[in-house]
Protein backbone atom coordinates (compact mmCIF):
# COMPACT_ATOMS: atom_id res chain seq x y z
CA UNK A 1 0.00 0.00 0.00
CA UNK A 2 1.21 3.50 -0.72
CA UNK A 3 1.93 5.36 2.47
CA UNK A 4 0.74 8.85 3.32
CA UNK A 5 2.95 11.78 2.44
CA UNK A 6 4.62 12.02 5.84
CA UNK A 7 5.93 8.46 5.55
CA UNK A 8 7.20 8.56 2.02
CA UNK A 9 9.81 11.18 2.74
CA UNK A 10 8.07 13.90 0.72
CA UNK A 11 9.12 16.67 3.07
CA UNK A 12 9.20 19.52 0.56
CA UNK A 13 7.53 22.15 2.75
CA UNK A 14 9.23 20.97 5.93
CA UNK A 15 12.56 21.22 4.13
CA UNK A 16 11.66 24.70 2.96
CA UNK A 17 10.76 25.78 6.51
CA UNK A 18 13.96 24.17 7.83
CA UNK A 19 15.91 25.99 5.10
CA UNK A 20 14.49 29.26 6.48
CA UNK A 21 15.73 28.29 9.97
CA UNK A 22 19.12 27.39 8.48
CA UNK A 23 19.31 30.77 6.68
CA UNK A 24 18.32 32.58 9.87
CA UNK A 25 21.13 30.90 11.79
CA UNK A 26 23.62 31.55 9.01
CA UNK A 27 22.64 35.24 9.00
CA UNK A 28 23.09 35.38 12.76
CA UNK A 29 26.49 33.73 12.58
CA UNK A 30 27.76 35.82 9.66
CA UNK A 31 26.65 39.02 11.37
CA UNK A 32 28.78 38.10 14.39
CA UNK A 33 26.59 36.25 16.86
CA UNK A 34 27.52 32.65 17.60
CA UNK A 35 29.22 30.57 20.29
CA UNK A 36 32.72 31.17 18.97
CA UNK A 37 32.26 34.84 18.15
CA UNK A 38 31.22 35.67 21.70
CA UNK A 39 34.46 34.18 22.99
CA UNK A 40 35.82 36.06 25.99
CA UNK A 41 32.55 37.81 26.91
CA UNK A 42 32.51 38.33 30.66
CA UNK A 43 29.20 39.92 31.53
CA UNK A 44 25.92 38.05 31.55
CA UNK A 45 22.60 38.75 33.16
CA UNK A 46 19.17 37.21 33.16
CA UNK A 47 15.98 37.40 35.15
CA UNK A 48 13.68 34.98 36.93
CA UNK A 49 13.78 32.07 34.51
CA UNK A 50 14.38 28.49 35.73
CA UNK A 51 15.63 27.45 32.29
CA UNK A 52 18.48 29.95 32.49
CA UNK A 53 19.20 29.03 36.11
CA UNK A 54 19.67 25.37 35.16
CA UNK A 55 21.80 25.95 32.06
CA UNK A 56 23.96 28.69 33.62
CA UNK A 57 23.99 26.78 36.93
CA UNK A 58 25.65 23.89 35.10
CA UNK A 59 28.16 26.45 33.72
CA UNK A 60 27.51 25.30 30.14
CA UNK A 61 27.45 28.76 28.46
CA UNK A 62 30.37 30.00 30.59
CA UNK A 63 32.51 27.01 29.54
CA UNK A 64 31.67 27.37 25.85
CA UNK A 65 32.30 31.13 25.82
CA UNK A 66 35.63 30.88 27.67
CA UNK A 67 37.05 28.18 25.37
CA UNK A 68 37.26 29.19 21.73
CA UNK A 69 37.75 25.64 20.48
CA UNK A 70 34.54 24.45 22.17
CA UNK A 71 32.69 27.39 20.61
CA UNK A 72 34.03 26.60 17.14
CA UNK A 73 33.10 22.92 17.48
CA UNK A 74 29.60 23.84 18.73
CA UNK A 75 29.06 26.25 15.80
CA UNK A 76 30.19 23.67 13.26
CA UNK A 77 28.00 21.04 14.94
CA UNK A 78 24.92 23.29 14.74
CA UNK A 79 25.40 23.89 11.01
CA UNK A 80 26.30 20.28 10.28
CA UNK A 81 23.26 18.92 12.11
CA UNK A 82 21.03 21.43 10.34
CA UNK A 83 22.34 20.26 6.97
CA UNK A 84 21.74 16.65 8.01
CA UNK A 85 18.21 17.57 9.10
CA UNK A 86 17.60 19.26 5.74
CA UNK A 87 18.71 16.06 4.02
CA UNK A 88 16.56 13.87 6.21
CA UNK A 89 13.81 15.59 8.20
CA UNK A 90 12.43 12.19 9.15
CA UNK A 91 15.35 11.31 11.40
CA UNK A 92 14.58 12.24 14.97
CA UNK A 93 18.05 11.21 16.18
CA UNK A 94 19.55 14.34 14.61
CA UNK A 95 16.97 16.51 16.37
CA UNK A 96 17.72 14.97 19.78
CA UNK A 97 21.19 16.56 19.52
CA UNK A 98 20.30 19.62 17.47
CA UNK A 99 17.43 20.96 19.56
CA UNK A 100 19.27 20.99 22.94
CA UNK A 101 22.26 22.55 21.19
CA UNK A 102 20.08 25.31 19.74
CA UNK A 103 18.46 25.83 23.13
CA UNK A 104 21.92 26.28 24.68
CA UNK A 105 22.81 28.68 21.83
CA UNK A 106 19.67 30.69 22.52
CA UNK A 107 20.23 30.78 26.29
CA UNK A 108 23.91 31.69 25.78
CA UNK A 109 23.20 34.50 23.32
CA UNK A 110 20.40 36.06 25.32
CA UNK A 111 22.21 35.52 28.64
CA UNK A 112 25.31 37.36 27.42
CA UNK A 113 23.21 39.93 25.60
CA UNK A 114 21.38 40.42 28.92
CA UNK A 115 18.24 41.13 26.93
CA UNK A 116 15.65 38.79 25.46
CA UNK A 117 14.97 40.29 22.07
CA UNK A 118 16.38 37.41 20.05
CA UNK A 119 13.53 35.21 18.87
CA UNK A 120 13.41 31.62 20.15
CA UNK A 121 11.36 30.15 17.28
CA UNK A 122 14.40 28.44 15.74
CA UNK A 123 14.57 26.22 18.83
CA UNK A 124 10.87 25.33 19.15
CA UNK A 125 10.66 24.64 15.41
CA UNK A 126 12.28 21.26 16.01
CA UNK A 127 9.96 20.05 18.77
CA UNK A 128 7.66 17.95 16.52
CA UNK A 129 10.69 16.33 14.91
CA UNK A 130 11.87 14.91 18.22
CA UNK A 131 9.36 12.12 17.69
CA UNK A 132 9.94 9.22 15.33
CA UNK A 133 6.44 7.77 15.09
CA UNK A 134 4.16 9.76 12.80
CA UNK A 135 1.28 9.75 15.23
CA UNK A 136 3.48 11.14 18.02
CA UNK A 137 4.90 13.69 15.64
CA UNK A 138 1.36 14.73 14.68
CA UNK A 139 0.47 15.38 18.29
CA UNK A 140 3.73 17.22 18.93
CA UNK A 141 3.10 19.35 15.86
CA UNK A 142 -0.40 20.15 17.09
CA UNK A 143 0.97 21.11 20.52
CA UNK A 144 3.68 23.30 18.96
CA UNK A 145 1.12 24.97 16.74
CA UNK A 146 -1.11 25.78 19.72
CA UNK A 147 1.89 27.15 21.58
CA UNK A 148 2.82 29.37 18.63
CA UNK A 149 -0.72 30.72 18.46
CA UNK A 150 -0.83 31.18 22.23
CA UNK A 151 2.39 33.18 22.07
CA UNK A 152 0.83 35.83 19.83
CA UNK A 153 -2.60 35.80 21.47
CA UNK A 154 -1.08 36.23 24.93
CA UNK A 155 0.96 39.19 23.65
CA UNK A 156 -2.32 40.85 22.68
CA UNK A 157 -3.92 39.89 26.01
CA UNK A 158 -0.97 41.42 27.89
CA UNK A 159 -1.45 44.68 26.03
CA UNK A 160 -5.21 44.70 26.52
CA UNK A 161 -4.91 43.84 30.21
CA UNK A 162 -2.65 46.86 30.69
CA UNK A 163 -5.20 49.09 28.94
CA UNK A 164 -2.58 50.10 26.41
CA UNK A 165 -4.88 49.91 23.43
CA UNK A 166 -6.79 52.90 24.71
CA UNK A 167 -3.78 55.19 25.00
CA UNK A 168 -2.60 56.07 21.51
CA UNK A 169 0.33 58.15 22.80
CA UNK A 170 2.03 55.10 24.32
CA UNK A 171 3.34 53.71 21.08
CA UNK A 172 4.80 57.08 20.18
CA UNK A 173 6.61 57.03 23.56
CA UNK A 174 7.99 53.57 22.81
CA UNK A 175 9.23 54.69 19.42
CA UNK A 176 11.35 57.44 20.98
CA UNK A 177 13.80 54.77 22.12
CA UNK A 178 13.87 52.58 19.04
CA UNK A 179 16.14 54.53 16.69
CA UNK A 180 17.94 56.89 19.07
CA UNK A 181 21.42 55.30 18.51
CA UNK A 182 21.00 55.92 14.76
CA UNK A 183 20.36 59.62 15.47
CA UNK A 184 23.32 59.75 17.86
CA UNK A 185 25.60 58.35 15.17
CA UNK A 186 23.93 60.43 12.41
CA UNK A 187 23.24 57.19 10.56
CA UNK A 188 19.87 58.37 9.29
CA UNK A 189 17.69 57.39 6.32
CA UNK A 190 14.09 56.65 5.42
CA UNK A 191 13.51 54.45 8.47
CA UNK A 192 14.63 57.17 10.88
CA UNK A 193 12.45 59.67 8.96
CA UNK A 194 9.51 57.31 9.36
CA UNK A 195 10.37 56.96 13.06
CA UNK A 196 10.27 60.74 13.51
CA UNK A 197 6.98 60.94 11.61
CA UNK A 198 5.40 58.31 13.89
CA UNK A 199 6.76 59.96 17.04
CA UNK A 200 5.19 63.24 16.00
CA UNK A 201 1.87 61.77 14.76
CA UNK A 202 0.68 60.04 17.89
CA UNK A 203 -2.77 59.10 16.64
CA UNK A 204 -1.35 57.38 13.54
CA UNK A 205 1.22 55.47 15.57
CA UNK A 206 -1.56 54.61 18.04
CA UNK A 207 -3.58 53.22 15.14
CA UNK A 208 -0.63 51.02 14.13
CA UNK A 209 -0.32 49.77 17.72
CA UNK A 210 -4.01 48.84 17.84
CA UNK A 211 -3.62 47.12 14.43
CA UNK A 212 -0.80 45.04 15.85
CA UNK A 213 -3.04 43.99 18.76
CA UNK A 214 -5.76 43.01 16.27
CA UNK A 215 -3.30 40.89 14.23
CA UNK A 216 -2.04 39.16 17.37
CA UNK A 217 -5.63 38.51 18.44
CA UNK A 218 -6.49 37.03 15.05
CA UNK A 219 -4.22 34.11 15.91
CA UNK A 220 -7.06 33.11 18.27
CA UNK A 221 -8.98 31.83 15.22
CA UNK A 222 -6.34 29.11 14.94
CA UNK A 223 -7.59 27.56 18.18
CA UNK A 224 -10.93 26.77 16.54
CA UNK A 225 -10.03 25.96 12.96
CA UNK A 226 -6.96 25.13 10.92
CA UNK A 227 -8.50 26.42 7.72
CA UNK A 228 -6.93 29.86 8.02
CA UNK A 229 -3.45 28.82 9.14
CA UNK A 230 -1.68 30.24 6.11
CA UNK A 231 -3.57 33.54 6.39
CA UNK A 232 -2.62 33.78 10.05
CA UNK A 233 0.99 33.08 9.06
CA UNK A 234 0.92 35.77 6.33
CA UNK A 235 -0.53 38.32 8.78
CA UNK A 236 2.08 37.47 11.39
CA UNK A 237 4.85 37.78 8.79
CA UNK A 238 3.45 41.21 7.87
CA UNK A 239 3.36 42.10 11.58
CA UNK A 240 6.99 41.06 12.07
CA UNK A 241 8.33 42.82 8.99
CA UNK A 242 6.46 46.01 9.90
CA UNK A 243 8.02 45.74 13.35
CA UNK A 244 11.44 45.49 11.72
CA UNK A 245 10.84 48.64 9.70
CA UNK A 246 9.16 50.70 12.39
CA UNK A 247 10.81 49.45 15.56
CA UNK A 248 14.09 47.94 14.36
CA UNK A 249 13.19 44.54 15.84
CA UNK A 250 14.18 41.85 13.38
CA UNK A 251 12.03 38.71 13.34
CA UNK A 252 14.93 36.46 12.36
CA UNK A 253 14.69 33.34 14.44
CA UNK A 254 10.91 33.35 14.23
CA UNK A 255 10.38 33.14 10.47
CA UNK A 256 11.07 29.42 10.13
CA UNK A 257 8.89 28.71 13.16
CA UNK A 258 5.97 30.57 11.60
CA UNK A 259 6.54 28.60 8.39
CA UNK A 260 5.44 25.50 10.36
CA UNK A 261 1.91 26.78 9.82
CA UNK A 262 2.34 25.90 6.14
CA UNK A 263 3.57 22.37 6.89
CA UNK A 264 0.43 20.89 8.42
CA UNK A 265 -0.46 18.82 5.39
CA UNK A 266 2.93 17.14 5.37
CA UNK A 267 3.03 16.47 9.08
CA UNK A 268 -0.47 15.34 9.85
CA UNK A 269 -1.23 11.79 8.77
CA UNK A 270 -4.61 10.06 8.77
CA UNK A 271 -3.58 7.51 11.39
CA UNK A 272 -6.30 6.69 13.81
CA UNK A 273 -5.69 7.36 17.42
CA UNK A 274 -6.22 4.01 19.16
CA UNK A 275 -9.10 3.03 16.99
CA UNK A 276 -10.80 6.38 17.22
CA UNK A 277 -11.25 8.55 14.15
CA UNK A 278 -9.54 11.81 14.84
CA UNK A 279 -10.25 15.17 13.32
CA UNK A 280 -7.07 14.67 11.34
CA UNK A 281 -9.18 12.68 8.90
CA UNK A 282 -10.09 15.89 7.17
CA UNK A 283 -6.54 16.65 6.12
CA UNK A 284 -5.15 16.59 2.61
CA UNK A 285 -2.95 13.58 3.31
CA UNK A 286 -6.08 11.63 4.23
CA UNK A 287 -7.59 12.59 0.90
CA UNK A 288 -4.33 11.56 -0.74
CA UNK A 289 -4.46 8.11 0.86
CA UNK A 290 -8.10 7.73 -0.15
CA UNK A 291 -7.12 8.57 -3.71
CA UNK A 292 -4.21 6.11 -3.67
CA UNK A 293 -6.40 3.35 -2.25
CA UNK A 294 -9.06 4.01 -4.85
CA UNK A 295 -6.50 3.83 -7.66
CA UNK A 296 -5.12 0.60 -6.17
CA UNK A 297 -8.62 -0.82 -5.95
CA UNK A 298 -9.40 0.12 -9.55
CA UNK A 299 -6.10 -1.44 -10.72
CA UNK A 300 -6.88 -4.68 -8.89
CA UNK A 301 -10.37 -4.71 -10.32
CA UNK A 302 -8.96 -4.20 -13.84
CA UNK A 303 -6.45 -7.01 -13.28
CA UNK A 304 -9.22 -9.30 -12.02
CA UNK A 305 -11.43 -8.52 -15.00
CA UNK A 306 -8.47 -9.04 -17.39
CA UNK A 307 -7.66 -12.44 -15.82
CA UNK A 308 -11.27 -13.48 -16.03
CA UNK A 309 -11.40 -12.41 -19.66
CA UNK A 310 -8.24 -14.38 -20.42
CA UNK A 311 -9.72 -17.51 -18.84
CA UNK A 312 -12.80 -17.10 -20.93
CA UNK B 1 -15.31 17.16 23.39
CA UNK B 2 -13.93 14.27 21.32
CA UNK B 3 -12.32 16.71 18.93
CA UNK B 4 -10.40 18.47 21.68
CA UNK B 5 -6.64 18.12 21.33
CA UNK B 6 -6.06 17.15 24.95
CA UNK B 7 -8.80 14.54 24.83
CA UNK B 8 -7.32 12.97 21.71
CA UNK B 9 -3.84 13.11 23.21
CA UNK B 10 -5.17 11.44 26.37
CA UNK B 11 -6.69 8.65 24.30
CA UNK B 12 -3.36 8.17 22.55
CA UNK B 13 -1.06 8.45 25.57
CA UNK B 14 -1.97 9.33 29.13
CA UNK B 15 1.63 10.16 29.91
CA UNK B 16 1.81 12.69 27.06
CA UNK B 17 -1.47 14.25 28.15
CA UNK B 18 -0.25 14.49 31.75
CA UNK B 19 3.01 16.07 30.58
CA UNK B 20 1.06 18.61 28.49
CA UNK B 21 -1.23 19.48 31.40
CA UNK B 22 1.81 19.83 33.68
CA UNK B 23 3.44 22.13 31.13
CA UNK B 24 0.30 24.28 30.89
CA UNK B 25 0.08 24.49 34.71
CA UNK B 26 3.77 25.38 35.06
CA UNK B 27 3.42 28.00 32.37
CA UNK B 28 0.34 29.46 34.08
CA UNK B 29 2.22 29.62 37.41
CA UNK B 30 5.24 31.32 35.79
CA UNK B 31 2.94 33.70 33.99
CA UNK B 32 0.97 34.56 37.13
CA UNK B 33 4.25 35.24 38.95
CA UNK B 34 5.18 37.72 36.21
CA UNK B 35 8.02 35.43 35.08
CA UNK B 36 7.10 36.24 31.54
CA UNK B 37 10.68 35.85 30.35
CA UNK B 38 10.55 32.10 30.80
CA UNK B 39 10.55 29.64 27.91
CA UNK B 40 9.43 32.12 25.36
CA UNK B 41 10.78 35.63 25.46
CA UNK B 42 7.76 37.76 26.01
CA UNK B 43 10.11 40.61 26.72
CA UNK B 44 6.95 42.21 28.00
CA UNK B 45 5.92 42.59 24.36
CA UNK B 46 5.70 46.36 24.65
CA UNK B 47 2.77 45.83 26.96
CA UNK B 48 4.16 47.95 29.78
CA UNK B 49 3.27 51.59 30.18
CA UNK B 50 6.25 53.61 28.94
CA UNK B 51 7.57 56.68 30.68
CA UNK B 52 5.69 59.63 29.37
CA UNK B 53 8.61 61.67 28.19
CA UNK B 54 10.24 62.63 24.96
CA UNK B 55 13.79 61.69 25.78
CA UNK B 56 15.84 58.58 25.28
CA UNK B 57 18.93 57.26 27.04
CA UNK B 58 21.65 55.75 24.88
CA UNK B 59 24.76 54.01 26.16
CA UNK B 60 27.96 53.79 24.16
CA UNK B 61 31.63 53.02 24.67
CA UNK B 62 34.47 55.41 23.88
CA UNK B 63 37.94 54.10 23.12
CA UNK B 64 40.59 56.80 23.57
CA UNK B 65 37.82 59.40 23.42
CA UNK B 66 36.42 58.10 20.11
CA UNK B 67 32.92 56.70 20.30
CA UNK B 68 32.58 53.15 19.03
CA UNK B 69 29.69 53.20 16.57
CA UNK B 70 27.54 50.13 16.11
CA UNK B 71 24.57 51.06 13.93
CA UNK B 72 26.61 50.32 10.81
CA UNK B 73 26.66 46.62 11.68
CA UNK B 74 24.06 44.09 10.58
CA UNK B 75 21.13 43.68 13.00
CA UNK B 76 22.42 41.13 15.52
CA UNK B 77 25.86 42.54 16.03
CA UNK B 78 24.39 46.05 16.25
CA UNK B 79 21.89 44.78 18.78
CA UNK B 80 24.54 42.97 20.77
CA UNK B 81 26.80 46.01 20.96
CA UNK B 82 23.89 48.29 21.83
CA UNK B 83 22.37 46.05 24.49
CA UNK B 84 25.71 44.93 25.96
CA UNK B 85 26.67 48.58 26.58
CA UNK B 86 23.21 49.43 27.94
CA UNK B 87 22.93 46.48 30.30
CA UNK B 88 26.47 46.79 31.55
CA UNK B 89 25.94 50.51 32.21
CA UNK B 90 22.78 49.77 34.19
CA UNK B 91 24.62 47.04 36.11
CA UNK B 92 27.43 49.47 36.92
CA UNK B 93 25.03 52.21 37.98
CA UNK B 94 23.22 49.73 40.23
CA UNK B 95 26.29 49.20 42.48
CA UNK B 96 27.59 46.37 40.26
CA UNK B 97 24.51 44.28 40.89
CA UNK B 98 22.20 42.67 38.36
CA UNK B 99 18.83 41.04 38.84
CA UNK B 100 20.22 37.73 40.07
CA UNK B 101 22.43 39.38 42.72
CA UNK B 102 19.38 41.05 44.22
CA UNK B 103 17.17 38.00 43.75
CA UNK B 104 19.59 35.63 45.48
CA UNK B 105 20.17 38.09 48.33
CA UNK B 106 16.44 38.32 48.85
CA UNK B 107 15.50 34.65 48.46
CA UNK B 108 18.45 32.63 49.79
CA UNK B 109 19.32 33.26 53.40
CA UNK B 110 22.07 30.68 53.84
CA UNK B 111 25.37 32.41 52.84
CA UNK B 112 27.12 29.26 51.60
CA UNK B 113 24.21 28.32 49.31
CA UNK B 114 23.92 31.91 48.15
CA UNK B 115 27.63 32.08 47.29
CA UNK B 116 27.46 28.75 45.50
CA UNK B 117 24.60 29.99 43.30
CA UNK B 118 26.08 33.46 42.87
CA UNK B 119 29.28 31.93 41.48
CA UNK B 120 27.24 30.30 38.75
CA UNK B 121 24.44 32.75 38.11
CA UNK B 122 26.24 36.10 38.32
CA UNK B 123 29.31 37.32 36.41
CA UNK B 124 32.75 36.74 37.84
CA UNK B 125 34.45 39.74 39.53
CA UNK B 126 36.39 41.92 38.80
CA UNK B 127 34.65 42.43 35.52
CA UNK B 128 35.25 45.97 34.21
CA UNK B 129 38.60 45.37 32.49
CA UNK B 130 37.52 42.05 30.98
CA UNK B 131 34.26 43.53 29.75
CA UNK B 132 35.91 46.64 28.29
CA UNK B 133 38.51 44.58 26.42
CA UNK B 134 35.92 42.16 25.13
CA UNK B 135 33.56 44.95 24.01
CA UNK B 136 36.29 46.76 22.06
CA UNK B 137 37.56 43.62 20.38
CA UNK B 138 34.00 42.48 19.56
CA UNK B 139 33.37 45.89 17.98
CA UNK B 140 36.53 45.41 15.86
CA UNK B 141 38.43 48.09 17.80
CA UNK B 142 41.37 46.39 19.55
CA UNK B 143 42.38 48.09 22.79
CA UNK B 144 46.15 47.84 23.32
CA UNK B 145 47.72 48.46 26.73
CA UNK B 146 47.35 52.07 27.79
CA UNK B 147 44.03 52.60 25.97
CA UNK B 148 41.31 54.41 27.86
CA UNK B 149 37.87 52.84 27.61
CA UNK B 150 34.88 54.87 28.88
CA UNK B 151 31.23 54.03 29.18
CA UNK B 152 29.03 57.02 28.39
CA UNK B 153 25.35 57.75 28.91
CA UNK B 154 23.78 60.07 26.35
CA UNK B 155 20.38 61.71 26.64
CA UNK B 156 18.63 62.59 23.43
CA UNK B 157 15.50 64.70 23.28
CA UNK B 158 12.67 64.28 20.82
CA UNK B 159 10.48 67.25 21.77
CA UNK B 160 11.49 69.19 18.65
CA UNK B 161 10.91 68.20 14.99
CA UNK B 162 14.52 66.96 14.91
CA UNK B 163 16.06 65.06 17.85
CA UNK B 164 19.00 66.67 19.62
CA UNK B 165 21.63 65.59 22.13
CA UNK B 166 20.81 67.05 25.53
CA UNK B 167 23.45 65.62 27.79
CA UNK B 168 26.26 63.09 28.12
CA UNK B 169 27.72 61.62 31.32
CA UNK B 170 30.66 59.32 31.86
CA UNK B 171 29.57 56.32 33.92
CA UNK B 172 32.99 54.75 34.33
CA UNK B 173 36.31 54.49 32.58
CA UNK B 174 39.35 52.25 32.77
CA UNK B 175 42.90 52.30 31.47
CA UNK B 176 43.72 48.98 29.92
CA UNK B 177 46.89 47.69 31.57
CA UNK B 178 49.46 45.25 30.25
Amino acid sequence: MNLPVAHTGNYKRIRFAAAIVFTELLLMMFSGVSFSQLNGAAFFSFEADPLYWIIFGLKIPQTIIQHLWIGVIADILVLLLLILFLRNPGSNKIVWILMPLLLILYVTITGYLAHRNFQAGYVWFFFPFLFAKTVNRNFAYEATRYFLLFFYVSAAVLKLSNNLSFSPAHFSDFLVNQFSPYFLESNTGWRTDLNLFLIQHKSFSGFLYVSSIVIELLALIGFFTKKYDRWIAFLLYAFHFTNWIIMDIAPIGQLGFLALLFCREQLISPEKVKGQTSNFSKTASYKYVKKVLLIQLLKNLCRLVRNKLKKL
Amino acid sequence: MKRLFLYQLGRHSRLAAAATILFILCYAVLYSKKMDMALFPYNRMFATVPENNRSSKIYAVKLNNNRIGYTKYFYWKKDFLEQAATKFALYWKNDHKNFMDLYLAQKIKDPSNRNFLAQRLTPEQPILKKWAQWYCSYADHPSPAGSVVSLIEYTMNFDQPQPYLLDSTEITSIIIGK
